[in-house]
């Protein structure tokens, strides 16, 4: 970030914290690891159906190309005369009215591409034109970071994201975190000189061999908070919570919510992943208030794709282009961020995006963590100045 | 990768000389210890005890051939009842340990492996279609036809009952098209990303209404069948059978398909130009993919210095590898949990995409997870040696003699595979070792030796 910004956040935060929610503390004392901005990701697998989660219940044409899927009536939580969230999200509804749920309208990037895993693949290697990325980004902005740090965590997965992958390492990664531990250590020759797969393994191993009494040792002093679902996600977030608490914690986390490929019998499907998502966070949310840090733990939700305007035949939809993104506390300003996106100025039925998810993270990455994001991202992004309006209007 | 032992063998240049049968008589090479270990990894998950000496001594195209035995271990003689029976239990670990017991069991069956290769591009979810039946006819099928024309897998596929239902083709039918199965069937089991339209996905869907599942068998509604025409790549089509012979024979085809056979048994890229005589060879061979996989064990691509040790192993290739090094007759249900944890659980991908494999499988989570199998593995427990514990494989004489230990242990387990160097520093380290209160010499030898980064490179 460079200083004038900063001094211009600084100052703004202290001067209205009512209309920029702006957690003081953190640029009061920036050196201090306790007020240490933290990040949790989520990472919505499978193509959320964004026009089903904030539904557009002022506009014609969503309910013409969904006689069958469309939402209406008074179970949806209004936000506003155009906007309405689903059944599901109850929790929602009680955040966004509390200022601490933003709603990034229509994300995405240039040239949508419609397979899960190329487009997954653009989202976590941060750039549109390079076909196969090796890297991500988040791994990349962290690596240049303080290195003796715990660098991101991948929580609750059973394969590394892109998101966290470097050169040399492909992140840290923890299942379950009462597994994350060998009880005697190998003996293994530390003369590591080798490049390539060797060298990989190797520092995979010295990182799980380092890291996972740590990491242990820093959630064994967080009790864990009460009211949580009883989720997969919700475990996940209540763990990410101690983490989050501590102040030696890791500084970024990140987590996936399978099942959002809903080509079929949408409705149901649908309806409990929403419904797991928006208790877990708003459980977490609520943890972290309790505990004093819900003004520094930010929480940014986001899917591959969003899905096409019109239904298809199987009570379903068929992989899109724009959504939604969701920010939760944090110095996140709350509302709708960004314009609503056409559902008539549309590309081949899909959704066009008026925001590009390289915006979004490029905020994220140089605002909220402080770090550097130039050369993260490609295109109008690689200079790490672009802003959606996320932490100021 | 230069910490191999052994002779350096280079790529050849030329394709067709790539391609040729590895011949020790022409001067190809050696046929030792070092590519007979090499063909047993890549073939079927590694050597058996005494696997490699009795290999050495007949001929190298004799050996590959010899691969392809089918297995003799039934559902029947590990879990005692018949597989249908099992299979209507639903119960996915069985099925799973099964095919694991296989892998670790069978001598020379390349076809467990082979089927791995193919569940993974295949990926259907036991947790979508929770139904052991159907799970189980797709295994099976993928082990029938999985060495045989691909254009005939890849129209079992579409015809698969749990493929059907697990990329909503049960429910494709005229005028509503789900293009799911449409759209995988391109992007992820024959053409790859970028070989396709979306207007070739939209109509290749309204080619595959009709099939659909009834009473959990594989039927074709004509009432559900859109009559109209369909334009796919530009020739007009109408049902599924003319999309799948219409798909293999886009170029595109036996491209990705060999050059993802190629990355499975031979190394992580191949060179474009050995790659297209590859492909043009296959197709003579109506994209056979025995044919294909018996020409790449056996070429001296295949065995060229830069191909061995250039592959990371899977958890499926750890675990299996292991145990066949160690004789190992395991409690078959120890096997799927220790590859479920370590991220690869049978029956159960991430998803259609499969497992992102390579330097994916290697992360903080399933290190620990892979350390923690070599510890259970070394210490006994678990079930996981079960009638051989390394105390009957390795002689008595050495048991406190560090050196020698080491030599014995690393020739069962990594034959060739450590440079004198790492070698050198690895014995000194045991040597020195603090532990020997708690852990016996041979437990901790053979716990390092498993925990070795190169041990996990195949």
């Amino acid at each position: 970030m460079n200083q004038t910004r900063r001094e211009f956040l600084r100052l703004a935060g202290a001067a209205s914290a009512g209309a920029i929610l702006l957690p003081k503390t953190s640029w009061a004392a920036p050196f201090a690891p306790a007020t240490k901005n933290r990040l949790v990701m989520i990472f919505l697998d499978g193509g959320n159906d964004g026009l089903n989660t904030v539904i557009p219940v002022s506009n014609d044409a969503y309910y013409k190309a969904r006689p069958e899927l469309g939402l209406k009536g008074p179970d949806l939580h209004s936000l506003n005369v155009d906007f309405a969230l689903h059944p599901a999200l109850a929790a929602w509804r009680d955040l966004y009215e509390q200022g601490a749920l933003s709603v990034v309208q229509g994300v995405g990037y240039d040239r949508p591409d419609y397979s899960h895993f190329v487009s997954r693949d653009i989202w976590h290697g941060g750039c549109r034109n390079t076909p196969e990325p090796v890297t991500g980004w988040l791994g990349l902005a962290a690596a240049r970071q303080n290195a003796g740090e715990l660098p991101p965590v991948a929580l609750g997965v059973s394969e590394a994201p892109l998101l966290l992958k470097t050169a040399v390492t492909a992140g840290l990664t923890v299942g379950d975190l009462a597994n994350f531990y060998v009880e005697t250590l190998p003996q293994l020759p530390q003369d590591m000189t080798q490049s390539g797969a060797l060298a990989m393994i190797h520092q995979a191993s010295s990182l799980a061999y380092s890291t996972s009494t740590r990491l242990r040792e820093v959630a064994a002093r967080i009790p864990a908070g009460s009211n949580y679902p009883d989720s997969s996600l919700a475990d996940r977030l209540k763990l990410m919570a101690r983490l989050a608490r501590a102040d030696d914690g890791p500084q970024v986390m990140w987590t996936r919510l399978g099942g959002f490929d809903t080509h079929a019998l949408q409705p149901g499907a649908h309806a409990a992943l929403l419904k797991q998502l928006g208790d877990a966070t708003a459980a977490f949310h609520h943890d972290l208030k309790f505990a004093g840090r819900a003004a520094q733990t930010m929480v940014v939700i986001y899917s591959e794709f969003g899905r096409r305007l019109a239904e298809n035949g199987s009570a379903g939809t068929d992989h899109g282009a724009a959504g939604p993104m969701f920010v939760i506390g944090g110095g996140a300003r709350g509302g709708m961020i960004g314009a609503a996106t056409s559902l008539t100025d549309l590309d081949d039925g899909n959704l066009k995006a008026g925001l590009d998810f390289r915006a979004v993270f490029s905020e994220v990455v140089r605002d909220w963590l402080g770090w550097s994001a130039a050369d993260l991202f490609d295109g109008a992004f690689a200079n790490g100045t672009a802003s959606a309006g996320l932490l100021t209007s | 990768m230069t910490f191999a032992l052994g002779p350096l063998i280079p790529m050849p240049q030329d394709p067709f000389a790539a391609l040729e049968a590895y011949d020790p008589q022409q001067g190809h090479g050696p046929w030792d210890a070092h590519h007979v270990a090499h063909l047993l990894r890549r073939a079927v998950g590694g050597p058996m005890p005494g696997q490699v000496e009795e290999l050495q001594r007949k001929p190298a195209d004799a050996v590959v051939e010899k691969l392809f035995q089918p297995s003799d271990i039934s559902l029947e003689s590990i879990w005692g009842a018949s597989g249908v029976a099992l299979a209507a239990t639903n119960e996915r670990p069985r099925l799973a340990s099964w095919w694991l017991m296989k892998l670790a069991q069978d001598e020379y069956a390349l076809g467990n492996r082979l089927a791995v290769f193919w569940h993974d591009h295949f990926a259907t979810t036991w947790s979508k279609i929770n139904d052991g039946q159907q799970m189980l006819a797709q295994h099976s099928t993928l082990l029938v036809l999985g060495a045989g024309p691909f254009r005939k897998l890849l129209h079992a596929m579409i015809e698969d009952p749990a493929m059907l239902r697990f990329l909503d083709g049960d429910s494709n039918r005229r005028g509503l098209p789900n293009e799911n199965l449409a759209r995988e069937l391109f992007e992820l089991f024959a053409l790859g990303p970028g070989n396709y339209t979306e207007m070739d996905i939209r109509e290749a869907a309204r080619a595959l209404t009709g099939n659909t599942v009834r009473q959990g068998v594989f039927t074709f509604e004509k009432m559900l069948h859109d009559p109209d025409a369909k334009t796919v790549f530009g020739k007009n089509i109408q049902n599924g059978a003319d999309l799948i012979n219409l798909t293999v024979r886009q170029p595109a085809c036996a491209e990705f398909l060999a050059e993802k056979l190629w990355r499975y048994y031979v190394s992580p890229s191949a060179p474009p130009e050995v790659l297209q005589l590859l492909v043009e060879r296959w197709r003579d061979h109506d994209l056979d993919s025995g044919w294909l996989v018996r020409t790449l064990l056996a070429s001296r691509a295949f065995h060229a210095s830069s191909s061995m040790f250039s592959l990371i192993k899977s958890p499926v290739d750890y675990v299996v590898g292991v145990i066949r090094a160690l004789s190992g007759r395991p409690d078959p249900r120890e096997m799927d949990t220790a590859c479920s944890l370590m991220g690869q659980q049978l029956f159960e991908p991430p998803g259609v995409q499969g497992w992102q494999g390579g330097s994916a499988w290697i992360h903080t989570a399933a290190w620990l997870e892979r350390t923690k199998f070599a510890s259970a593995v070394a210490a006994g427990s678990r079930g996981l040696l079960r009638d051989a514990p390394l105390q009957k494989l390795f002689p008595t004489r050495h048991r406190l003699q560090c050196a020698a230990l080491l030599n014995e242990v690393l020739a069962a387990l990594l034959p060739t595979g450590l440079n004198t160097q790492r070698h050198f520093l690895l014995q000194k380290q045991l040597e020195s070792s603090p532990n020997r209160v708690t852990t016996t010499l041979l437990q901790e030898t053979a716990y390092s030796v498993m925990c070795l980064p190169e041990y996990h490179l195949s």
